[in-house]
């Protein structure tokens, strides 16, 4: 059974999802005490894959025994465990939040249970995605995960409204571009594996193709990560619970970008293959157009929107790693990309904890907020550190190896966006612990909660901390075997591929 | 450029500029439909002749669409019976903040 845990860690929440759902008409207790256990059993099967992956590396598991490139290849790295970890940790966070939002928001027991069923479909897409090399199968999971997310939104609002719509179009639009993306590379070499394509991208020396489809995966993603930036999801704020914005906006994005770090260094990074000058200024353009989005971060008077633009902001400094492609940016970036996922999930669950049921949550109401609640304030101002990069958070670690990476790579353009949006956050941030720790007004006193219903929050904010502290165990074990072979100071043989000699 | 790949590619073009610049929910989903028949045609353009892969993901496209697109359907039908409009700055204006 064991031989075939790559697979069943997709199979058991879906097979979970099922049985919460017929459950649910018997007890709706029970269907979500289900969901939480297959969620577990999910994690602990993540946990059981860190032996082998230490001692042999990479698991590479063939769907059906169809080997690859004609068979669907699920590739499991310890990098992928380790974000795969994460990923149900914060599902089962999220689920632990949903219970009482449910309760706020004044949903009827059962679209609080077949929320849990939905979360429980979302969660083996999302591990399909961080998985799986073939890339029209990757195209579905996609899909299916977009669907299920919107299907997860809609089931969770009391009325249903536009914000769905556009996260289920835009979505939908962003997997059609990939999957043009895809078909490109698949007409011109004839396979949607991943480490074929890159073998014959380098043989046929098809470059123009390999920036078209490159071009063609940034768009489609530029799409989806976007969400939940109010500039394009702004009905959804007034509707949607906190708690769910932040497991999409942390875990959602966080794995697309994760894959599309996988389509650009595993898939497109052919040897010999130079960018045009063009390219070069557009990916500046959409780096230096995140770092914006801290600035209209800094400029709400609402924290929800506030932290919708952070999240957005923040992937800047990950795509900046990609656009600086060096051993260090790239560690940066999958550093960051880890944090990230914490923070903002930390971010929304703070904001799901103090406001009842979604809706806005304007600054003034949390004036005083780190004397009524002093663990929250501490967890809110670790979160806020991380983003200016502060020791030892995680955050700090992982801006260090992009200031290296651009330094090493003499881009004085994006070493200058680094800094400047680091600077800028340093003083938002003692703005946010004036305001934390300011003196509120009794008309602002708030019901007090129970350290249990902390205890997600201080978790995460507790994991930024172990993320920036054992920096190094991490970047050993995880983040350096993720990175391309390239980089990993390994002996390259000159193997034949396919009878001709590769160069 | 053959017709069939000036055919497919103004399918796409017209669908991706469609979802993006219509005000009209209904268009945009319909844009979008003619961006996924675009892809589902190109993956026919690849079979004749040549390996049956590009066939069955071509069908697998096509029911991926349609689902998707009853979806988005369904959930146009539900704006047009609440707000009587499917333009999108009429039914923002009305979406409680």
């Amino acid at each position: 059974m064991r031989e075939h845990l790559p697979a069943l860690l997709i199979v058991i929440p879906l097979v979970g999802a099922w049985l919460a759902l017929a459950i649910s008409f018997l007890s709706h207790r029970l269907s979500r005490w289900t969901a939480v256990a297959a969620l577990l059993a999910d994690l602990l099967a993540v946990l059981d894959l860190f032996p082998r992956l230490s001692a042999q590396g990479d698991w590479h598991y063939s769907l059906g025994g169809w080997a690859p490139p004609w068979g669907i290849e699920l590739v499991v790295t310890p990098f992928s465990a380790f974000f795969a970890a994460l990923l149900l940790v914060t599902a089962l966070f999220t689920s632990f939040y949903l219970g009482s939002h449910g309760l706020l928001a004044g949903l009827p027991k059962v679209r609080e249970s077949l929320g849990e069923v939905l979360l429980l479909t979302l969660v083996p897409g999302l591990l399909g995605m961080l998985w799986v090399r073939d890339g029209f199968t990757f195209y579905l999971f996609l899909q299916f995960s977009v669907v299920a997310a919107a299907a997860w939104m809609a089931c969770m609002t009391r009325q249903t409204g536009p914000g769905v719509f556009y996260f289920l179009l835009w979505g939908s639009t962003g997997a059609s571009l990939l999957l043009a993306g895809f078909l490109f590379l698949y007409a011109s070499t004839g396979t949607l594996n991943f480490g074929d394509l890159l073998a014959q991208l380098f043989i046929f020396k098809n470059y123009p193709i390999a920036l078209t489809a490159g071009a063609l995966f940034t768009l489609g993603w530029t799409a989806i990560v976007l969400f939940p930036s109010p500039r394009a999801y702004r009905p959804l704020f007034g509707q949607t619970s906190p708690f769910l914005l932040g497991f999409l906006s942390s875990v959602f994005v966080r794995t697309g970008l994760f894959t599309l770090f996988l389509f650009f260094f595993l898939v497109l990074d052919v040897p010999g293959l130079s960018q045009p000058l063009g390219l070069t200024v557009v990916e500046y353009v959409l780096i230096y157009s995140l770092f914006l989005e801290f600035f209209v971060a800094a400029r709400q008077k609402d924290f929800l929107h506030s932290i919708a633009y952070l999240s957005v902001a923040q992937l800047g400094y990950v795509f900046a790693g990609f656009a600086l492609g060096n051993k260090s940016a790239l560690t940066g970036a999958l550093m960051e990309l880890t944090t990230q996922l914490l923070v903002v999930a930390g971010f929304f669950f703070i904001a799901g904890s103090l406001s009842s049921g979604g809706g806005s949550l304007p600054f003034s109401r949390m004036v005083g907020l780190a004397r009524s609640r002093p663990l929250t304030g501490l967890s809110l101002v670790i979160f806020a550190a991380t983003i200016v990069g502060v020791p030892p958070t995680g955050g700090f670690f992982g801006k260090w190896y992009l200031v290296l990476g651009a330094f090493e790579k003499k881009d004085w353009v994006l070493l200058a966006g680094i800094l400047l949006t680091v600077l800028f956050n340093f003083v938002y941030f003692f703005r946010l612990i004036l305001l934390l720790y300011g003196h509120r007004s009794a008309a602002m006193a708030r019901p007090a909660v129970t350290l249990f219903f902390k205890a997600p929050i201080l978790a995460l904010a507790a994991g930024v901390l172990l993320l920036g502290i054992f920096h190094l165990e991490i970047i050993h074990h995880f983040i350096e075997p993720a990175l391309p072979k390239a980089f990993q100071n390994l002996p390259v043989p000159n193997v034949p591929f396919l009878g001709k000699q590769v160069e | 450029m053959s017709l069939f790949q000036a055919l497919i590619l103004l399918l796409c073009v017209v669908g991706f500029h469609g979802v993006f610049f219509h005000s009209s929910l209904g268009r945009k989903v319909f844009s979008w439909v003619l961006l996924q028949a675009g892809l589902v045609t190109f993956l026919f353009s690849l079979a004749p002749g040549g390996p049956a892969l590009p066939k069955v993901l071509a069908v697998l496209a096509a029911a991926v669409t349609l689902s998707v697109g009853l979806g988005l359907t369904l959930l146009c039908r539900k704006f047009w019976k609440q707000y009587k409009s499917l333009d999108e700055n009429d039914i923002l204006k009305r979406v409680p903040k």
